[in-house]
């Protein structure tokens, strides 16, 4: 049954494309019969993570939208670029999605690794899945109370402090550079292997300064086991409106946000990602879904498959440019 | 302090909590059982079902199925030598022999038994220390998790019985095998030979399985036809003698200690609980020549220490909002589903969650131990089950599971492979157990002292000075000093025994 129709579906798109007909009579049919199966949208990530539960948020009311279940599948490894290898070398009829994030899309790869496939070449942007900022923040204990004080405090010695990330290469890693290398000061860099064990040293006093993802480190600022200094973003976190951002602390135009990109197989119909970009616009809409974005500090963001592919050159031009400057690329 | 126990109580003892726990419990148990699929891979797919429970009641369920896969997967090490899950490999060591001289029914009902303790201190440690013992584990730095891993490592050595030589080229092929992966420090691939699925590593579970699982039915299939087991289960067969029961009181209250401390540690686990408190029992042993061979010390110790683990995990977890392993971070997933973040004011905000979590616990230990005694007869009955049937399930089951924890074709290749070496290992008399805890530690041990080398900039007399790093090294040096004094000691007696003329022995 759900064979037959998506044959004719192809059918009729083959039909459309030989007589060079982009009518939206035929665009608007077959978008009406997709989806006639279940899709599966493919994370990068371990359950439970936090890009895993972004994806189950959105997936539970993509699937009213849809009236086709959205099942989540933990494919995870290498930065989320395990997963995003399966959708690239997946059929491109929206039946297989993607969640990629700032790693799989740009970092990996501008980083010079090899990700088992060219983002540009073999995935088509759908849409962003939200927005969310690094919290620059220090163990108890430090002097410094404020994001130039720390600068300072880094400028009169460059042995006396350390800080954390979740990673070399990680969006967190590459934030911190960025920021040093502006402010032309040096700090010892330890990466760990993810955000738990990072937030483990912090608190425990055991690194100085820790790239923490917003939701757990405004928790844990709130209980007054580490002390937040900026936020990465443009904005101030809704989380935590107290703490300035980098780009108030005197560093002006500095912005580094973490995302997901809704990616398919390069080759996906158009009607077809314009049903799940509008089902995704529509789950960022949603009431629930918007309580949940905001205890995980994510700011909702609507964008049509160019607008957001043209999100994602920009960030790719901004990231790049980071790379470049700080010369760490092999 | 009662109020909240008694809150807790209260949250738990609803109807439907109660059920949840039960179906917790009892899933767990049965996926614990089918070796190869752990709680993990339980967890992940009953994750969805948050979305319609109550935040604590979806807990209760899924820590059920995590508690109750460490009770399960020992009952097919004992019987099959299969552990279910890698910690339960340990179990094997012992289990299985008592099994094969007929005593699967003892062994079983001591793991019972020594389950039911170990997870009992587990949540009494929960229950009164729990934030004391989180900021314990934070005050560990990364220089203490070496000094903690290298403990472990010496430990390893002596696990497996036998030659101590053997046992250090396991550990040494396990530690080389954890090098594979993506170099923490810098972030460069190492022996991946081109693989991306190996930038991770290689998968724990694809070894364990390995070389435990596929392993023994390969050696089991050259004597499957011929041999049978008609083994008459009496409930009398079933209870351990009173020498058995003065025998593991020792090793549950250490196994549980050990097993308890360090489940406290984000990342330790349970599977080096397991092996630490086996070794340790071997290493107060009088007699080390009977483990290995069916000593109940050594299914009771490591049954301790892991369910006790399984408990403590759950410290940093809900205390601190540290999850310490992947199991965990689906357990605060379930939380964030539901807006809720987990951090350390989660037991203040929300206390019905942590206090009726925590008397879940108790009660499922319970269920366990009420559900478990009356199995026991049943579960002794697959023993007689012929092989021919049960060997080939339980390679598709392997090979599901294998697949299941990362969705991965490769893995289940690399656990033909691991299966391949395994029988090898077998048939040269190697032990593959020290192999397993080589891997497990070998990375931790060096993600850990290259960090801590990096915080000291280079200055390895930091960590000697420190008093608790140093002090844990000093712990390792003994116990080396001690290993080796014993095994010159052995050689010189053996010599001695083999002047003595024949006749006189």
């Amino acid at each position: 049954m759900s064979n037959t129709s998506n044959t004719i579906t192809r059918r009729a798109l083959a039909a459309v494309a030989m007589a060079g007909l982009a009518t939206l009579n035929v665009g608007a049919a077959s978008a009406q019969e997709f989806p006639s199966q279940p899709i599966t949208l493919v994370v990068g990530f371990p359950p439970g993570g936090s890009t895993d539960v972004v994806a189950r948020i959105l997936a539970e009311h993509m699937t009213g939208t849809l009236g086709q279940p959205v099942v989540v599948e933990n494919r995870p490894g290498a930065g989320g670029t395990v997963g995003i290898a399966h959708v690239a070398a997946s059929d491109p009829d929206g039946y297989t999605l993607g969640v990629s994030g700032v790693g799989a899309s740009i970092l990996v790869a501008a980083m010079g690794r090899d990700t088992g496939y060219d983002f540009d070449a073999e995935l088509d942007v759908v849409g962003v899945m939200g927005t969310l900022g690094l919290v620059i923040a220090g163990r108890n204990g430090l002097e410094a109370t404020t994001l130039p004080e720390l600068i300072a405090t880094a400028a009169a010695d460059p042995e006396a402090l350390s800080y954390g990330s979740s990673g070399v290469g990680t969006p967190g890693h590459l934030a911190m550079e960025y920021l040093l290398d502006e402010a032309g000061v040096e700090m010892l860099h330890i990466p760990y292997q993810g955000n738990t064990p990072l937030m483990n040293d912090v608190l425990g006093g055991h690194v100085d300064v820790a790239l923490l993802t917003t939701p757990g480190a405004a928790e844990q600022v709130r209980a007054g086991g580490i002390v937040a200094y900026a936020v990465s973003s443009p904005e101030r976190s809704p989380l935590m409106p107290e703490i300035p951002t980098v780009a108030e602390g005197g560093f002006d135009g500095y912005s580094a946000t973490l995302w997901n990109l809704l990616v398919t197989p390069e080759g996906t119909p158009d009607d077809v990602q314009a049903a799940l970009s509008e089902a995704l616009n529509a789950a960022q809409q949603d009431a629930t879904v918007l309580e949940a974005f905001a205890s995980a500090g994510l700011a909702p963001t609507l964008t049509s498959p160019a607008e957001a592919t043209q999100f994602l050159e920009d960030e790719r031009a901004l990231w790049s440019g980071v790379i470049e400057q700080l010369g760490i690329a092999e | 302090m009662w109020e909240n126990i008694l809150l807790g109580f209260a949250t738990a003892m609803t109807v439907e909590n109660l059920m949840y726990c039960f179906v917790g419990v009892f899933l767990g148990t049965f996926i614990g059982v089918l070796p190869g699929l752990g709680s993990l891979a339980a967890i992940s797919m009953l994750l969805p079902m948050s979305f319609y429970l109550e935040p604590t009641t979806a807990l209760i369920l899924l820590a059920g199925i995590y508690y109750g896969g460490e009770y399960g997967g020992s009952i097919a090490s004992i019987l099959l030598n299969l552990p279910g899950t890698p910690s339960a490999a340990v179990t094997c060591l012992d289990g299985n022999p008592m099994a094969k001289q007929g005593r699967a029914g003892v062994a079983l009902f001591v793991t019972a038994i020594a389950s039911f303790v170990g997870g009992s201190v587990g949540v009494v440690a929960l229950m009164g220390f729990g934030p004391s013992i989180a900021q314990l584990g934070l005050s560990f730095g990364p220089a203490d998790y070496f000094a903690l891993m290298l403990l472990g490592l010496v430990a390893a050595v002596t696990v497996g019985g036998g030659s101590l030589v053997k046992g250090l080229i396991m550990v040494v092929l396990g530690l080389l095998l954890g090098t594979a992966g993506t170099d923490v420090t810098s972030g460069e691939f190492r022996y991946t030979f081109g693989f991306l699925e190996l930038r991770d590593g290689v998968s724990l579970v694809a070894i364990a399985m390995g070389l435990f699982g596929i392993a023994e039915v390969v050696s089991s299939v050259r004597e499957a036809g011929t041999r049978k087991i008609t083994e008459k289960v009496t409930m009398r067969s079933m209870m351990p003698t009173r020498a058995d029961m003065r025998r593991t009181v020792g090793p549950m209250a250490r196994g549980s200690s050990i097993g308890g401390f360090l489940g406290a540690l984000p990342g330790a686990g349970t599977v080096i609980a397991a092996f630490l408190a086996y070794a340790t029992e071997i290493r107060v042993a009088k007699d080390k020549t009977r483990f290995g061979k069916g000593a109940v010390e050594g299914v009771a110790a490591p049954e301790s220490a892991n369910n006790a683990a399984a408990q403590t995990a759950f410290i940093p977890t809900l205390t601190i909002g540290i999850p310490g392993s992947a199991t965990m971070s689906i357990m605060l997933g379930a939380l964030m589903i539901h807006g809720i973040t987990p951090g350390p004011l989660l037991v203040t905000d929300h206390p019905t969650i942590f206090w009726g979590l925590i008397a879940s616990f108790w009660i499922g230990n319970l269920f366990l131990l009420v559900l478990n005694i009356p199995l026991i007869g049943l579960w002794v009955k697959v023993l007689q089950f012929p092989y021919k049937y049960i060997y080939p399930v339980v390679i598709a089951l392997i090979c599901i599971g294998v697949f299941s924890m990362r969705t991965s074709v490769f893995d289940v290749g690399l656990v033909v492979i691991f299966g391949g070496l395994g029988y090898l290992l077998q048939r040269t008399g190697y032990s593959a157990a020290p192999l397993i805890l080589g891997f497990v530690l070998g990375p931790m041990l060096e993600e850990n002292l290259r960090r801590a080398m990096l915080m000291a900039r280079g200055d390895a007399m930091r960590m000697v000075s420190d008093p608790v790093t140093g002090s844990i090294l000093g712990l390792s040096a003994a116990m080396l000093i001690w290993a080796i004094y014993g095994g010159v000691r052995n050689v010189i007696r053996s010599r001695q025994v083999k002047d003595i003329p024949p006749g006189e022995t």
